[in-house]
């Protein structure tokens, strides 16, 4: 069970800040619009927090992008928001970058073969449901999502979507129980960024022996012959001994999934 | 009981094969250097007609990827639909020609989620029922795919022909 509190809330509390400018060529009006400036949780989705941002420049642009899907960009990509905040910091944001994370706004041309058209909060709350369901099949065959009423879900996805940690945490801490005859889950979640996608792999937190399995073990299952792997999640680059249980427990996004990427 | 990536790869390489007899389209995809890499697709044109309004039909083309979902240890059905004009159709647009769905919750039925793959967002049947559906044809059938598909497919116009029935 998730016991080191501080380091729950250390994680919940991480913050990126963001300066948004709407594209150049999408300005419409004779004025250039200001960037909009945000400070964003890193465990939350984009969708979640925009909505300021895409008022604020909708007034700029043609009337006849106005109902069109608002999409952002970084250094020539696009955002998958369906990547929490901070996993998609972590892998795109260019060491030679200064903050505020500068991202350009688009109305126009939305790349629907990569990213996510999220046009309601539903479809977004339906994802990272989806993700939970997941994350609880690999740890407890699903049974603890299943059990709960539609009021604990509502409890989980209020409180990501309103930064409520004790909201959020008093539901997540059955997710990140272990069962009564084990102290550890049957695989951990977790999904490993490479190239342009991630990968996934079934991977108990113990060993045959009965060995508490690390970090290390887990980037050796995964990339076989690679001994330099490392990882960045939360921003940082947690020690290559810490226990796959307690990483589970204690760095996993609220989707219940660790997000590790490959550096 | 449940399918192992092997039988997985097994059973969907028999319904290639059935397919090519039958010029039917659907096609073996492998990505190397992952567990549950291999897939099939198929790609095929429709008309898609509004329940209730059988006079407004839209031409549209359907690509179905069949692929192992690791976490859940079934497969899943993924799906892009494409207007004539090259525009993805979006999931709420689907569900207004899809009568089957109507009962249930659309966003708990159908969602986008990422093809297990190639990591990409795909209109998804959603895995977590799957298994209760594919559990007897573990046990009974000849190609546990075919029969579960031949339950789920309809629901996402994807209607098998008789012959794959047979093989089953």
């Amino acid at each position: 069970m998730a016991n080191d509190r501080e380091i729950l809330r250390e994680i919940w509390e991480g913050k990126l800040p963001v300066s948004f400018r709407l594209d150049s060529d999408e300005v419409a009006d004779f004025r250039e619009p200001d960037p909009f400036y945000l400070m964003v949780p890193r465990l939350s989705y984009f969708p979640l927090v925009t909505d300021k941002v895409k008022k604020h420049f909708l007034k700029y642009v043609t009337n006849d992008k106005q109902d069109q899907e608002m999409w952002l960009e970084y250094n020539g990509q696009p955002l998958k928001w369906h990547y929490p905040i901070g996993v998609l910091y972590d892998l795109m944001f260019s060491t030679e970058d200064l903050l505020p994370w500068s991202l350009t706004v688009h109305f126009d041309k939305f790349p629907e073969s990569e990213v996510y058209k999220f046009s309601n909060k539903e479809m977004i709350e339906a994802y990272f449901m989806a993700c939970l369901k997941e994350a609880d099949v690999l740890k407890h065959r699903g049974q603890i999502v299943s059990s709960m009423q539609k009021k604990d879900h509502n409890q989980l996805w209020m409180g990501l979507q309103n930064d409520k940690f004790d909201q959020f945490w008093s539901v997540n801490r059955k997710l990140m129980d272990c069962p009564a005859e084990f102290d550890h889950f049957k695989y951990i979640p977790f999904r490993c960024y490479v190239d342009d996608g991630y990968r996934q792999k079934l991977i108990k937190p113990v060993a045959e022996d009965g060995r508490k399995k690390t970090l290390r073990d887990l980037l050796n299952e995964m990339f076989p012959g690679r001994n330099s792997v490392r990882v960045k999640t939360h921003g940082m680059f947690p020690p290559l001994e810490t226990p796959l249980q307690w990483l589970s427990e204690h760095l996993s996004y609220p989707d219940n999934f660790l997000h590790l990427c490959v550096i | 009981m449940h399918l192992s990536v092997e039988d997985f790869v097994k059973h969907v390489k028999d319904v290639v094969t059935i397919s090519d007899r039958l010029m039917d389209g659907w096609a073996l995809k492998e990505k190397e250097g992952i567990e549950n890499g291999t897939y099939i697709t198929k790609r095929c044109t429709k008309n898609l007609t509004k329940p209730g309004n059988t006079n407004a039909t839209t031409l549209v083309t359907f690509e179905y990827h069949i692929a192992y979902h690791l976490s859940y240890a079934v497969p899943i059905i993924c799906l892009k639909i494409w207007k004539q004009d090259g525009s993805l159709i979006s999931l709420e647009e689907y569900w207004e020609f899809n009568n089957d769905l109507k009962e249930s919750n659309i966003y708990d039925t159908l969602t986008q989620l990422d093809h297990p793959v190639l990591c990409q967002p795909f209109l998804t049947l959603h895995p977590c029922k799957t298994q209760e559906i594919i559990q007897p044809f573990l046990e009974h059938s000849k190609n546990p795919i075919i029969s579960w598909l031949s339950v789920v497919g309809p629901f996402v116009h994807l209607n098998l022909l008789d012959e794959y029935i047979h093989n089953c």
